[in-house]
């Protein structure tokens, strides 16, 4: 029997991750606003439509659902040191599309340890998995 | 036409949608040639053969099974590592969810210092080539951050009380006190 590795693994599904080749898309995560679409049907349909796109790029890629959250929830994050998320509508890539990023607390610049604590609460905040299968 | 922003009430739902692939390899990043002859020489261990050659399970500590089942657990840990460094993990396709080799080395070096009274924790990349590492449960986690050759430590993370350690510095042979500290260990270990 083979073990997986996932018991090893923390989910870190927002990881932030900075973009070298432009470093004004680094450190932001998009999300789906359900003011303008309706859960499930529309907000998997979006998914399997990104799965086609990213299979182009890379063929192992598979939609498999989405996780729930509410605007409270995130706005109202602050780690000790006073740093959170801020979250804006940012429709250019869809009216559905909200852009999430690191917010500067009052007291200076975040740490790099401040940035991963942040991604520890927003895993906290976000609802177990609403699995999805496109059967592509 | 561009849609105009909209503003947003607290208490309106957002969503996440995310893919997952994962593949795990046995694959260990660059090694100096001293620590990959000081690891097959620890490996020459083999217990289920009854061909010891060594007896101990690691240096300083008895060979007892669950020693051995904890080595085994780190190397389980250190094959992780090597794919993280290599191939990546992450749950978005246009994001490859590598480590830096120098966090790969540093995180290995680490996890050879874990004796088997050390609480293993859950990894995982943290999207700008350092490594993750968290243990415990919501209201007392321990997160500590290999970036490169630098450690960086908060405990009761998450809550009003965490208590900030930044910037450590490690050299793979001695592991910050405040680290080890702060590391959960096995009741009775």
């Amino acid at each position: 029997m083979q073990d997986s590795a996932g018991s090893l693994l923390y989910k870190v599904i927002f990881q932030f991750p900075t973009n070298k080749s432009d470093p004004s898309e680094s450190n932001k995560e998009s999300l789906i606003w359900t003011r303008y679409v309706v859960a499930p049907a529309e907000v998997n349909r979006l998914g399997c439509q990104q799965e086609l796109v990213r299979r182009q790029r890379k063929a192992t890629a598979r939609y498999s659902g989405y996780i729930l959250s509410t605007v409270g929830a995130i706005r109202v994050i602050r780690n000790a040191r006073g740093h959170g998320f801020y979250l804006i509508h940012a429709p250019e890539e869809g009216r559905h599309h909200l852009e999430v990023g690191y917010k500067r607390g009052p007291e200076g610049d975040l740490k790099p340890i401040d940035k991963d604590e942040l991604k520890m609460f927003l895993a906290q905040k976000f609802s177990t998995l609403f699995s999805h299968n496109c059967g592509v | 036409m561009m849609n105009a922003p909209a503003l947003m009430s607290d208490y309106e739902l957002v969503l996440a949608p995310y893919e997952h692939k994962m593949v795990l390899e046995d694959c260990r990043p660059n090694w100096s040639k001293a620590r990959l002859w000081d690891t097959e020489k620890r490996e020459l261990l083999q217990a289920g053969e009854l061909i010891i050659i060594d007896n101990t399970a690691m240096p300083g500590e008895a060979m007892t099974v669950q020693a051995i089942k904890k080595r085994d657990d780190r190397q389980n840990y250190i094959s992780l590592i090597g794919h993280m460094a290599r191939h990546g993990v992450s749950w978005d396709p246009d994001y490859t969810g590598t480590i830096s080799f120098d966090t790969a080395q540093a995180a290995t070096a680490l996890f050879d210092k874990f004796d088997s009274g050390t609480v293993l924790p859950k990894i995982s990349p943290n999207g700008e080539g350092g490594l993750m590492m968290v243990w415990g449960q919501p209201e007392n986690q321990v997160l500590a951050v290999i970036d490169n050759w630098r450690i960086h430590l908060v405990t009761q993370a998450t809550t009003p009380n965490a208590k900030y350690s930044d910037d450590l510095a490690f050299d793979g042979e001695v592991v910050p006190t405040v680290v080890l500290l702060a590391i959960p260990r096995q009741t009775g270990s």
